[in-house]
C-alpha cells in the first residue's frame, strides 16, 4: 500500500483513473448528444480523443525505448497520413516534443544525469533558433498558402529520410569522448558536474569543451525543431556529444531537458496564432506525459533493439508518404494509388523483419 | 560504499517544479475535454464543428486579402492581392468557404476556383451585396475559429473562458508551455541566494525572459 502512495506510482494511478473514468463517461454520454448538420458526432469525437491518447502513449513508449523525442514520430505521421493543416500539426508536434522532454526533466535532474548549467547555456541559443524557426513557419504559411503545405511535406520527407539514414548507420557517437584540451571560454563557465553512474557503480567526472561551437550547432537544431515542430533530440545529442565532448548518456538526458525548456519559447508563436487547438492537442499531451513517466520507470531497462528497426521502417514509410503527398499537392504527380502504398509498406515490413532476424546485409545489421 | 555527489539545489528544485507542473497540466488536459462534453454549446468553439473542420484541413489562420477592384451584387469573380494564398478547390477534397466584408456588409460564399495568373477567384454563387474599395473591402478564407465566442482566434482565450471545457484545456496547455518560466525563475533565485552563482542566475533569468516575451507576443518577426 505504501508503494502506491509514492511517486511516480501515485501520479500514474491518478492519471489512469481519471482517463478511464473520463473517457468512459464521454463514451456513455455520446449517444445522447445531437449532432448538428456539417458537424462531427460526439461518438466520433470520443473515438478520436481515445485513439489520439493511445497513439501518443505508444509513441511515448517507443520514444523512451529508442531514446528519441515523440515529436519526430508524431509530426511526419500526421502530415503524411492526414489532411490536417500543417500549422496545426506542427504546433501539436511541438507540444508532443516539449512534453516528452518536460516529463523526463524531473527524474534526470534529481539523479544528476542532466546538467542544469549545460542546459541553460544551450537553451539560450536553442530557444532563439526555435523561436526563429516557429516564426518562419508561420510566415511561410501566411505567404505561401496551399503550395506552402506541399513544400513543407516535401522538405520534411527528405529530412525524415536523412534521420532514418542516420539511425541506420548510427553516426560516430562516442560513449565517453576523450577531451584533450578545454578552451578558455568553456573552462570559465565551469559546466562539468560529477554524477553517479549506476551501470559502472562509480562517480563519473567529465569535461566539456567548445561551448561556443556547441551553441551554434544547437541553434541550428532549434531552427529545424521550431520550423517543423518535431523536436530535435536526434540532432541535439550528437551535437553535444561530438562537438562539445559531452558523454552520450549525459547528452541524451540533457537533450530532453533542452527540448522541454527551448520549446517553451518556440511554442508560443503557434499558440498565439491559434494553431494550438486545445481539444486536438490535449490527448497527445496526456499520452506523452503518462507514456513518458511509465516508460521511464518501467521500460527503461528493456533492451529492445527491435524497436529501433521498427522505428527506422516507420520513418522510411512516412518519408515516402510525405514526398508523394508533397509532389501530389504541387501537381507534379497523380495521387499515389493505395496499392502502391501497400506494396511499399510490405517491402519495408519485409526489410524490418529481415533486419530483426539478422538476415539483412552488414551495414544495416551493424547498427543493432 | 561510494559517496554519491550531491545534486545542486537549483537543479533539484528546477526538476521538481517542471515535473509536478507537467503532471498538473496533464490532469487539466484530461478533465478539460470531459467538461467540454457536458454541454457542447458552452465551449468557445463547438467541438462538433471544430473537429470536423480540423480533419477537413481547414487552416487556423488566414491573412485577409484586400479587394483590388469594386465588387457588385450579382458578380462572381473577385480580384484579390494574391490568389495563391487561397486553397485551390481543385486540389483539396473539401468545400472552401470564404468571407467578404467591408464596413457595411458581410457574407459567406463558396469558392469555385482560383486563377493565380490574374489573381482572381471565382465564386460558386453570385454576390448578394456590393463592396467598394473606399470601405476597405477584404476577402478571407474561413478558418477553424469562425463562429468562436467573442470572436476569439486562439491564443490566451482561456483567461476569459476558464470555466468552459476548451478554456480549461487551453489553460492546461498554456501552463505547461510556461512551466519553463516559473522553473527558471526559481532556479535563478537559488543560484543567487544559496549558490552565489550570479552568472548562471543571469542565464536562468534570460531564458525566463525569452519565454515571457514569446508568450506575450511582444516580439513577432512578421
Amino acid at each position: 500500500m505504501g508503494k502506491l502512495l509514492k511517486s511516480p506510482v501515485l501520479e500514474i494511478l491518478l492519471m489512469l483513473i481519471l482517463i478511464v473514468v473520463g473517457y468512459i463517461a464521454m463514451g456513455l454520454a455520446a449517444p445522447g448528444i445531437d449532432t448538428p448538420d456539417d458537424g462531427m458526432s460526439a461518438g466520433s469525437i470520443t473515438l478520436i480523443l481515445v485513439g489520439f491518447f493511445l497513439l501518443s502513449f505508444v509513441i511515448a513508449l517507443i520514444a523512451v525505448i529508442a531514446g528519441i523525442g515523440g515529436g519526430v514520430i508524431f509530426t511526419p505521421i500526421m502530415l503524411a497520413f492526414t489532411d490536417v493543416n500543417s500549422l496545426i500539426v506542427r504546433a501539436t508536434g511541438l507540444i508532443v516534443a516539449m512534453f516528452s522532454g518536460l516529463v523526463s526533466t524531473g527524474p534526470f535532474m534529481k539523479r544528476g544525469l542532466a546538467n542544469l548549467k549545460l542546459c541553460i547555456l544551450l537553451a539560450t541559443s536553442y530557444g532563439i533558433g526555435a523561436f526563429l524557426g516557429a516564426t518562419g513557419a508561420i510566415m511561410m504559411a501566411d505567404s505561401m498558402g496551399e503550395s506552402g503545405e506541399a513544400v513543407i511535406r516535401l522538405a520534411l520527407g527528405f529530412i525524415v529520410i536523412c534521420i532514418a539514414g542516420y539511425f541506420v548507420w548510427g553516426g560516430t557517437k562516442m560513449e565517453w569522448p576523450e577531451i584533450k584540451k578545454v578552451d578558455n571560454f568553456t573552462r570559465k563557465l565551469g559546466i562539468p558536474m560529477p554524477y553517479y553512474e549506476e551501470s559502472m557503480g562509480k562517480v563519473v567526472n567529465y569535461e566539456v569543451t567548445r561551448a561556443a561551437a556547441g551553441m551554434g550547432a544547437i541553434m541550428f537544431v532549434g531552427i529545424l525543431s521550431g520550423f517543423f515542430g518535431m523536436g530535435g533530440g536526434w540532432a541535439a545529442v550528437p551535437a553535444m556529444n561530438m562537438v562539445m565532448g559531452v558523454p552520450l548518456k549525459v547528452a541524451a538526458a540533457c537533450s530532453g531537458v533542452l527540448l522541454g525548456m527551448g520549446d517553451c519559447i518556440a511554442v508560443w508563436p503557434y499558440l498565439l496564432k491559434g494553431a494550438v487547438i486545445a481539444l486536438f492537442a490535449a490527448p497527445w499531451l496526456v499520452g506523452q506525459v503518462l507514456g513518458g513517466i511509465t516508460g521511464a520507470h518501467l521500460l527503461i531497462k528493456i533492451k529492445a533493439g527491435f524497436v529501433r528497426f521498427i522505428l527506422i521502417g516507420l520513418l522510411f514509410f512516412t518519408s515516402f508518404a510525405l514526398i508523394t503527398k508533397g509532389l501530389y499537392k504541387l501537381d507534379v504527380i497523380d495521387e499515389v494509388p493505395i496499392v502502391v502504398n501497400g506494396v511499399v509498406f510490405l517491402a519495408i515490413i519485409v526489410c524490418v523483419v529481415l533486419a530483426i532476424t539478422g538476415k539483412l546485409p552488414n551495414p544495416l545489421r551493424r547498427s543493432s | 560504499m561510494i559517496d554519491r555527489p550531491t545534486v545542486p539545489l537549483s537543479q533539484r528544485v528546477f526538476g521538481e517544479i517542471v515535473y509536478w507542473v507537467t503532471v498538473a497540466c496533464a490532469i487539466l488536459c484530461i478533465l478539460g475535454p470531459v467538461v467540454a462534453f457536458t454541454d457542447m454549446d458552452k465551449n468557445v468553439i463547438n467541438p462538433h464543428y471544430l473537429m470536423e473542420n480540423i480533419f477537413d484541413g481547414m487552416a487556423p489562420d488566414f491573412e485577409e486579402q484586400e479587394l483590388q477592384s469594386m465588387a457588385s451584387a450579382g458578380q462572381n469573380v473577385l480580384t484579390v492581392e494574391d490568389a495563391d494564398k487561397f486553397s485551390d478547390p481543385e486540389d483539396v477534397d473539401r468545400e472552401i468557404k470564404i468571407r467578404i466584408s467591408d464596413a457595411n456588409s458581410s457574407e459567406e460564399l463558396i469558392l469555385e476556383s482560383i486563377d493565380t495568373d490574374t489573381d482572381t477567384i471565382t465564386l460558386a454563387t453570385a454576390l448578394s451585396n456590393s463592396y467598394s474599395l473606399d470601405e476597405e473591402a477584404e476577402v478571407a478564407e474561413v478558418t477553424i475559429w469562425e463562429g468562436a465566442k467573442d470572436d476569439v482566434k486562439g491564443g490566451h482565450f482561456w483567461m476569459d473562458h476558464i470555466t468552459t471545457g476548451d478554456g480549461l484545456t487551453q489553460f492546461g496547455l498554456a501552463l505547461g508551455c510556461g512551466v519553463g518560466f516559473f522553473a527558471m525563475i526559481a532556479a535563478g533565485l537559488i543560484f543567487i541566494i544559496r549558490e552565489k552563482s550570479f552568472g548562471w542566475a543571469l542565464g536562468s533569468f534570460w531564458i525566463a525572459f525569452m519565454i515571457a516575451v514569446s508568450a506575450t507576443g511582444v516580439i513577432a518577426l512578421h
